[in-house]
């Protein structure tokens, strides 16, 4: 029997696949235990993208009335626009009930469609979990294996009427991750809950933003659809598996799912230009001294035909010099990276218990934000001066809103690559 | 034409022997790099005193040369999942070329062979011994350490288990001794069994609640010969004491039978 080994990654593929642990080498004659950092990178060129099939899920209750639902009425309109005919939209909205503005459609007639918007009236409360679960259902009109399938849920507030505990609202979110939708939550103003939000996200495998005023929705809106209109791995699945010997221990920032030798993780789509770290804590036991594949790495996606694959190779060996030569990098400054993450959300938690002083916050936060830039995390650093700019105003809720979407987005391991030119 | 001959059998990786399919690079068990060196080494499933506790799930937790410590926080075998555990447990020791296991003062015990280890203690152990610390039991697995066939000459029975009698005297008490009888009854010190050439004898170590055999107390401090099968009583637990039953072996001295 034959079998050809593609061993060249051919440049027309959306993404690439890195492995590496934490050490080339590792003790022979003791336990080791380290991390094995999987990254994601798509490349930065244009590709063919899947159609979206999005559905706008919005907030219309009696807090929106004036200012805030006229510039969401434009940036919907703004979402219109940016979509080409191959793109299914539809339009809910929720207050005490809840509106199908638009049912399924293909974007071709965008003018009809923003007539639509524009009839957009406030209503009383807040059914957020019947907002959600109608939107998903307009999404499952159609197959959705053959679109990127989003739901945009803008909202202002906490759910006052239908359910409103936040744990079966956050199920909502995974279950329809499950059926592939993922949620995207967009929080504006001060009055909505972000852990509810950051949650729906989490579990609904989508993004969060935070708006702090009006005049940005659009803009934000925009930059969820730039994501969306460059996803280039729809949920990647990465497949771990592990060689006698090796156990998992940890999985940082995702859930996994570990049957036998194999750790199974689902990941958030990836953009273009963008990359995403995942960092798994594996011990290795003792063996006789040698080059072994701790394991074996294998990624999923619809948007490729062939899995990608990658051996992770480590050097048994008897010389304890030989450990500090071996120390990886590029594994150590993800490892950072989430203890960072860590730092802030202790941070946080402080804020929100007043265990500390507004200017003991500050201090922690421009610390942290000195090392992001130092580690090149400079969106991450430009949120948290933002949150110091809040703090600093004296609007602590802006700051914790902020800071729990970095929090979110450092868990899951996503970094705008490099601008290469 | 390619000149390469690529290997039609299966391959056995020389680490883990798993039987390869041809052309693989890495061993599909074990990861093992195919056709690389295979250092000579001590390999640690081997060995001089090399050895491990097994869990009965078949984890193993290898020791290392020196001292390993037990226990529920911060130990080298970490058993956190068992709250019966202490956090400091117990100690196995390498020394000598001998295997110990000390237990720590734990509050729920370590046992030797179903036996309460008394706290701060060494005892030798030997490949194939029980080991639990609380509810958490192992074996040792220790291939070269194998327990020498000094026939013990005696033996007691203690709810069903066997416990040697290997030294000329043994101690019995509930704080400290050979066996430990975990009885609120028995005194620290309670009694002594002696096995000399005169024979074998139980003596009391003037203890609170006394020493029975076979039903009748015996007076403190004096020794009372033993023989097969005499039931020892102390603090309410009763002990059996067995002389073992010579089946032919070439080192037949035990006079009991």
């Amino acid at each position: 029997m034959e079998e050809t080994r593609v061993i060249s990654v051919s440049p027309d593929k959306p993404f690439s696949l890195e492995a590496y642990f934490g050490n080339r080498y590792a003790l022979y004659s003791v336990p080791t235990r380290d991390y094995l950092l999987i990254r994601l990178k798509a490349s930065g060129t244009p590709q063919l993208r899947a159609p979206l099939n999005i559905c706008l899920v919005i907030d219309r209750s009696g807090s929106m009335e004036g200012e805030p639902l006229e510039y969401t009425k434009k940036a919907c309109a703004y979402v219109v626009d940016l979509l080409e005919p191959d793109d299914i939209l539809s339009i809910v909205t929720f207050a005490e009930d809840v509106q199908v503005v638009m049912p399924p459609r293909k974007v071709v007639n965008k003018e009809l469609i923003k007539t639509h918007i524009m009839r957009i009236e406030v209503g009383d409360t807040t059914n957020l979990y019947d907002g959600l679960l109608v939107g998903g259902n307009q999404l499952k009109s159609l197959p959705l294996s053959n679109y990127t399938n989003r739901i945009l849920l803008f909202t202002d507030g906490e759910p006052t009427t239908g359910i409103k505990d936040y744990p079966t609202i956050t199920q909502l979110a995974g279950n329809l991750r499950e059926e592939g939708i993922k949620v995207t939550a967009l929080g504006f103003g001060l009055e909505y809950n972000e852990e509810l939000l950051v949650g729906i996200a989490r579990r609904g495998g989508g993004n969060y933003y935070y708006i702090s005023r009006p005049e940005l929705i659009q803009e934000v809106f925009r930059r969820e659809m730039e994501s969306l209109l460059t996803v280039a791995a729809r949920s990647p699945k990465v497949k771990v598996h592990l060689s006698r010997w090796v156990k998992a221990r940890d999985v940082l920032g995702y859930n996994a799912e570990y049957k036998g030798r194999d750790v199974e993780v689902q990941l958030v789509d990836l953009e273009r230009g963008a990359s995403i770290s995942l960092l798994m804590e594996l011990e290795l036991e003792p063996r006789p001294p040698g080059i072994y594949r701790i394991a074996k790495v294998e990624v999923e996606s619809d948007d490729i035909k062939e899995k990608l694959s990658e051996d992770v190779v480590v050097e048994f060996v008897e010389d304890v010099a030989l450990i500090q030569q071996g120390v990886n990098e590029m594994v150590k400054n993800e490892w950072q990276a989430k203890q960072t993450a860590r730092s802030i959300e202790k941070t946080l938690m402080a804020m929100k218990t007043q265990a500390i002083s507004t200017a003991a916050a500050v201090a922690e936060l421009e610390r942290t934000k000195v090392f992001l830039r130092e580690q090149g995390r400079l969106e991450e650093a430009e949120e948290v001066e933002q949150a110091i700019e809040s703090l600093k105003k004296g609007t602590s809720l802006e700051a914790e809103k902020t800071l729990i979407g970095t929090i979110y987005k450092m868990d899951i391991g996503k970094k705008k690559e490099e601008e290469t030119k | 034409m390619s000149e390469e001959t690529v290997a039609l059998q299966p391959v056995e990786c020389p680490i883990c022997h798993f039987q390869n399919p041809p052309g693989e690079k890495f061993c599909q068990d074990c990861g093992f790099l195919l056709g690389s060196e295979v250092k000579e080494i001590e390999l640690p499933t081997e060995g001089e005193g090399v050895a491990s506790l097994v869990s009965p799930d078949g984890k193993e937790f290898s020791l290392k040369k020196g001292e390993n410590t037990i226990g529920r926080e911060s130990a080298d075998i970490l058993l956190f999942f068992d709250k019966s555990v202490s956090r400091k447990h117990a100690i196995i020791t390498f020394e000598e070329d001998r295997w110990f296991i000390q237990d720590l003062g734990s509050t729920n015990g370590t046992f030797l062979n179903g036996v309460r280890l008394p706290p701060g203690q060494k005892t030798p152990i030997y490949d194939g011994d029980e080991i639990a610390f609380a509810d958490s039991s192992f074996r040792f697995v220790c291939p070269s350490c194998k327990r020498e066939e000094v026939k013990a000459k005696a033996f007691i029975l203690m709810e069903g288990k066997e416990i040697p009698i290997s030294k000329e005297e043994f101690l019995i008490g509930r704080r400290e001794g050979d066996l430990i009888v975990p009885n609120p009854y028995v005194s620290g010190k309670h009694c002594k069994i002696y096995i000399c050439e005169e024979g074998m004898f139980i003596e009391d170590l003037n203890s609170t609640n006394g020493t029975f055999l076979n039903g009748e107390q015996i007076e403190s401090g004096k020794r009372v010969p033993l023989v097969d099968g005499a039931i020892i009583e102390i603090g309410g637990t009763k002990l059996v004491f067995r002389i073992p039953h010579e089946g032919g072996g070439k080192d037949g001295e035990v006079e009991g039978g």
